[in-house]
């Protein structure tokens, strides 16, 4: 019976995982030095070109800034001093649909939506609040 | 002198209590920096599933938890939001190519249209990527549909990548990708339950620089 069960639930696992190794979006331009970008706990360097992937945290620096392409065209400024966790990020190319959730935990980011938030199902969360985006044009800032 | 520092602590503290000081979190609505793009909107979620919309530009709303958020209409855009948002990457260009009836390539002619939209649009454009997908008509299964656009989206793939590479693009060859399928935006201007016609017009390519 327990078999059985391993048996079942094993493909129902394999399908929740998150689709981890999917790009989700670019860091297009950014300052020199390029930014961070933390991943499964280690640091990498974001430049332009990098492909952020869902659970990606971005992290910049005192005078540090990036500009982020998402795949559904949203985009967005990372402005100096700003981590923001790239929490759920799931985009059906075809379709053009999906949802999302960002969490800016400080500083500052501005945002020109994209295909996501025509489903509604595009939100970003500030450290009290959630807020959730209707085709627009927005800065969330959260002061330290 | 110590008299003097308790007056300043209990101003400050009387200003935040009556809420002349910012708020710690806020979110505020720009004017859409497409010029065809609707101004939208950003709702507030707060206590037990109530809502508060933010719909005006420049109307800004304090965030404050559980409690109902704090708007002010500013009187202009604030100069910091302008620099924030003058950083935005570049926006998406698109362009429509199409196939000749009863081919599956682009002609000579089209790709020289594509090579031009590409060598004009990559400019300037860090981390450029490039996305090729090929629509279908709206008759027929989405299962079929699927695969035939897959088969054009990666021939002109080819194409494209052996022009890249002969005119020496700056772009790798795996920041250009394919998607399956627009039988879905072709269904969608159906009414529902309304029968597909076959149409020609739907012998496109849309090729995405971003």
């Amino acid at each position: 019976m327990r078999n059985l069960f391993l048996l079942l639930a094993a493909p129902l696992a394999l399908a929740a995982q998150p689709a981890v190794a999917q790009e989700i979006g670019r860091i297009k331009n950014v300052t020199q030095g390029g930014i961070e970008v933390v991943r499964d706990g280690g640091k990498l360097k974001g430049t332009s070109g990098f492909r952020l992937r869902e659970g990606d945290i971005v992290v910049t620096g005192a005078g540090q800034r990036a500009g982020i392409t998402f795949v559904d065209n949203t985009r967005m400024v990372v402005s100096p001093g700003s981590r923001m966790i790239i929490s759920r990020y799931r985009f059906d190319r075809a379709r053009r649909t999906g949802e999302s959730q960002m969490r800016i935990e400080r500083g500052a980011v501005g945002v020109d939506s994209g295909d996501l938030a025509r489903s509604g199902r595009m939100k970003f969360k500030t450290p009290t609040s959630t807020l959730g985006v209707r085709g627009t044009t927005f800065v969330i800032e959260v002061d330290e | 002198m110590m008299q003097k520092a308790l007056w300043i602590m209990a101003l400050g503290g009387a200003l935040a209590l009556a809420g002349c000081v910012g708020p710690k979190e806020r979110v505020t609505l720009l004017a859409p920096v497409q010029p065809d793009k609707a101004v939208g909107g950003v709702v507030v979620e707060y206590k037990d599933g109530r809502e508060a919309y933010l719909s005006n530009v420049n109307q800004q709303a304090g965030l404050r938890g559980e409690r109902a958020p704090r708007f002010e209409q500013l009187e202009e855009t604030d100069p910091l939001h302008t620099e924030i948002m003058g950083y935005l990457p570049k926006n998406l260009a698109r362009d429509f190519f199409y196939f000749a009836t009863g081919s599956g390539n682009l002609s000579d002619k089209e790709m020289d249209r594509l090579q031009a939209f590409l060598t004009k649009n990559i400019e300037n454009r860090p981390g450029v990527q490039i996305e090729i997908a090929a629509h279908t008509d709206a008759t027929g299964t989405e299962a079929i549909n699927n695969r035939v656009s897959d088969e054009r989206a990666k021939t002109v793939l080819g194409q494209v990548r052996k022009r890249v590479r002969e005119a020496n693009l700056p772009v790798k060859e795996d920041d250009i990708d394919t998607v399956a399928s627009s039988w879905h935006w072709a269904r969608s201007g159906l009414a529902p339950g309304q029968a597909g016609q076959a149409n020609r017009a739907y012998r496109v390519v849309v090729v995405t620089v971003r």
